[in-house]
């Protein structure tokens, strides 16, 4: 008895689904027609979420209301009897309202078809209060990490918040005070960074913990036999090659200590092997997608895979670090003229107790998981597959096979640099959505024209500059929209100009100890050992390195893109 | 009952007085090293080498830290005092050397009472920069000697 009226009550249902199916399809199928358009901004993007209202032209009678969807279309139904004329008014936050008026002969024309596609219109940016609250807030965030007044992650949160309160305290009120709205951030934050990060931090805290890069240190100290300048050139050879595979934070906390406890060793000044080593990770990384955060940013937000950054910079990465050493061992050449003292036998033992594999099984397990990441994310990319899917399937591999302690390797996976990120995308989403970054790319696309070849010098040395002083992280995100904008107006452009943001960031991040995170912790960790990296010392390094590294990688691209085509 | 001789006595008080040298280790504290080795030779007593190690320059770093840097530190830090060991033994001061993690201060002070130091000697910044400004040195030396009693040489 039961069954069956569960069985009524099934197939009654189902009628209702049909009836209402029914209905709505009835109504799609009512005599009418669809006026419909696009709106774009002054470069040319599509401009989703204007609000498009169609008026009886004359009369305050509202025919019909419509959205813009992401492609910048919007469609309003209107009623197929009305054939006089009207006005279409497009509002937007942030840009001028556009009124458009359409004659009643082009109305009546259009009726008789199915769709009537007006026009395109192109929205102008409007300067509000609330672009300068948002303006404002970024600015003050860059000079709150840059300052170091708070952790980064506290400065992000803290504009993420303010950007928030403002849209919904004041902006409800006054529409012109406006930013960003909740659900509307949500779509900035860029969701495959932030699983590619994950998954490559728990396969990194695997390896790392195996001692395999202070190893290889070990290694080349002992390849070198007493001779510094060899010594120092493996270490960068090394460090380039660990900061490609893992990152080039990572790569120097790994790299420096035992390097410091080689160079004291050695009776040799600590400066002369770790900054020529922290100089070649921060260029070494940018020859793959993962080597540096602003690659990830950069490879999530173009679309460029693991074979694009290989391909692309690894051969200016590598004329670099030759331009590189070559002015290391010029600016160092009294520290190689030193003879080496001997080492005592009990240091010597420590030292190749320090630079000892920990764990070879992990080392052979976690290797082999690593390779095939990285095959996954060369051959991922013939079947659309995201590098983030890549490196979680390896992080979930890692965590089958070598059967680390899961609680530890999950809590070792740094969540205040990933609410960083999330934080970042969305401030920076704030400012795109004001008009910032469009004015910052209009104001580019002025000097660079259609001329690629300008557009990559302006890139690399622009950026390479403002990599001095500003967090190479948040300028590469903020850069990344008008970055994009350019390589539509640019013939030709594809992703050479990513690239070019890619070496600036990277490259000028060499310039001062404060210009990148990886400079400062090998100046922290080389105080903390009594070895200290005077702000000066660097930057009589750093400023060369970076100036001359700057004009290989823009010759490269150069090379690359404008002469060779692409 | 045996009465220990007067030599035996001495023998222990000499090992259970000792300097206390605070130490990075690098070349910026060689000069510190070397004052209390000699005041150690001077006084005709061992020295211990004490690293105390913390991870403050993390503090405000954004970028991921994967790496067990208490480890590492600590490494660093053994291979440091292994390097001011040598450098005593060479001086013919017996060394002992020991890492410590946490509030340089509390750390001093519980060294001081473990090894029986009388005297702990540290260094003021010099050209090569110090964590610590001079008057937070001297402000740590006045702690020292009202917790513990121990005489404070500030070099």
């Amino acid at each position: 008895m039961m069954n069956r009226r569960r069985l009524l009550g099934f197939l009654a249902l189902i009628v209702v689904i049909c009836l209402g199916a029914w209905s709505v399809a009835a109504q799609e199928d009512e005599p009418g027609f669809i006026l419909t358009g696009q709106v774009v901004d002054a470069q040319g993007a599509p401009v989703d979420e204007a609000v498009v209202t169609v008026f009886a032209a004359g009369e305050d009678v509202v025919l019909g209301e419509g959205v813009s969807g992401e492609d910048g279309v919007w469609r309003v139904a209107l009623d197929r009897e009305y054939d006089g004329a009207l006005t279409v008014v497009i509002v937007r936050p942030h840009f001028e309202t556009a009124t458009l008026n359409v004659p009643a002969e082009k109305v009546q024309s259009g009726a008789g078809s199915e769709r009537f596609y007006i026009e395109q219109v192109t929205l102008q940016r409007h300067v509000t209060p609330g672009f300068w609250v948002a303006t404002l807030v970024f600015a003050g965030v860059l000079l709150l990490i840059i300052l170091e007044k708070v952790h980064a992650t506290t400065a992000a949160l803290l504009g993420m918040g303010i950007i928030f309160l403002v849209h919904y305290l004041v902006g409800m009120e006054h529409p012109d005070w406006q930013i960003l709205g909740f659900e509307r951030a949500l779509g900035y934050i860029n969701w495959p960074v932030i699983f590619l990060i994950i998954g490559m931090m728990i396969i990194v805290a695997v390896i790392e913990s195996t001692g395999i890069f202070q190893w290889l240190a070990f290694q080349s100290y002992r390849l070198s036999r007493g001779r510094s300048w060899l010594l120092v050139l493996i270490l960068m050879m090394v460090t380039a090659l660990a900061s490609a595979l893992l990152d080039n934070f990572t790569t120097m906390l790994l790299m420096v200590p035992i390097s410091l406890q080689i160079a004291l060793a050695l009776g040799l000044n600590p400066a002369a092997l770790i900054i020529p080593e922290v100089l070649a990770s921060n260029v070494g990384g940018i020859s793959t997608l993962i080597g540096t955060p602003t690659n990830i940013l950069i490879g999530a937000y173009a679309d460029i895979g693991f074979n694009g950054f290989l391909v692309n910079q690894t051969p200016g990465v590598i004329l670099a670090l030759a331009v590189m050493s070559l002015i290391v061992l010029v600016m160092f050449r009294s520290e190689w003229r030193k003879t080496p003292g001997g080492i005592s036998p009990a240091l010597y033992a420590k030292l190749a107790e320090n630079g000892r594999i920990r764990e070879p099984g992990v080392l052979w397990r976690a290797g082999l998981i690593f390779l095939g990441t990285l095959v996954l994310f060369v051959v991922g990319e013939r079947y659309h597959m995201e590098p983030a899917v890549a490196a979680m399937a390896g992080a979930a591999a890692v965590l089958l096979w070598v059967r680390p302690d899961v609680n530890d390797k999950i809590k070792e996976v740094d969540w205040t640099t990933l609410v960083f990120f999330m934080a970042l995308f969305i401030l920076v989403g704030s400012i795109q959505e004001v008009g910032l970054l469009d004015q910052a790319a209009q104001g580019l696309a002025y000097v660079v024209g259609e001329r690629l070849w300008v557009g990559i010098l302006v890139i690399v040395f622009g950026v390479g500059a403002l990599s001095l002083i500003v967090p190479n992280i948040p300028l590469a995100a903020a850069m990344l929209p008008v970055v994009s904008s350019l390589s539509m107006i640019v013939p030709g452009a594809g992703d050479a100009l990513y690239y070019a943001l890619s070496m600036g960031a990277a490259m000028g991040g060499n310039g001062l100890v404060i210009s990148g995170e990886a400079n400062l912790v090998t100046a922290g960790i080389a105080e903390r050992a009594g070895s200290p990296i005077a702000f000066k010392a660097f930057m009589r390094v750093g400023l060369p390195v970076t100036f001359a590294t700057l004009i290989v990688g823009a010759l490269w691209l150069l090379l690359r893109f404008v002469i060779f085509g692409g | 009952m045996v009465e220990p001789d007067k030599n035996q006595l001495e023998d222990k008080q000499r090992s259970e007085h000792v300097v206390l040298c605070a130490t990075r280790g690098g070349p910026a504290s060689y000069p510190n090293q070397d004052a209390a080795i000699a005041l150690a030779k001077a006084r005709g007593q061992d020295i211990v080498f004490i690293n105390v190690t913390n991870m403050k320059f993390l503090d405000k770093v954004s970028s991921a830290i994967l790496v067990d840097m208490d480890e590492q530190m600590e490494e660093l830090a053994e291979f440091l005092l292994l390097m001011a060991k040598e450098r005593a033994e060479q001086a013919g001061v017996s060394a002992r050397t020991e890492v410590r993690t946490g509030s340089f201060c509390q750390a001093l002070i519980d060294a001081v009472h473990t090894y029986h130091a009388d005297v702990v000697v540290f260094g003021q910044p010099g050209e090569s920069g110090s964590l610590f400004k001079a008057e937070q040195l001297q402000r740590l030396g006045e702690c020292l000697r009202s917790e513990t009693g121990v005489e404070v040489v500030l070099l």
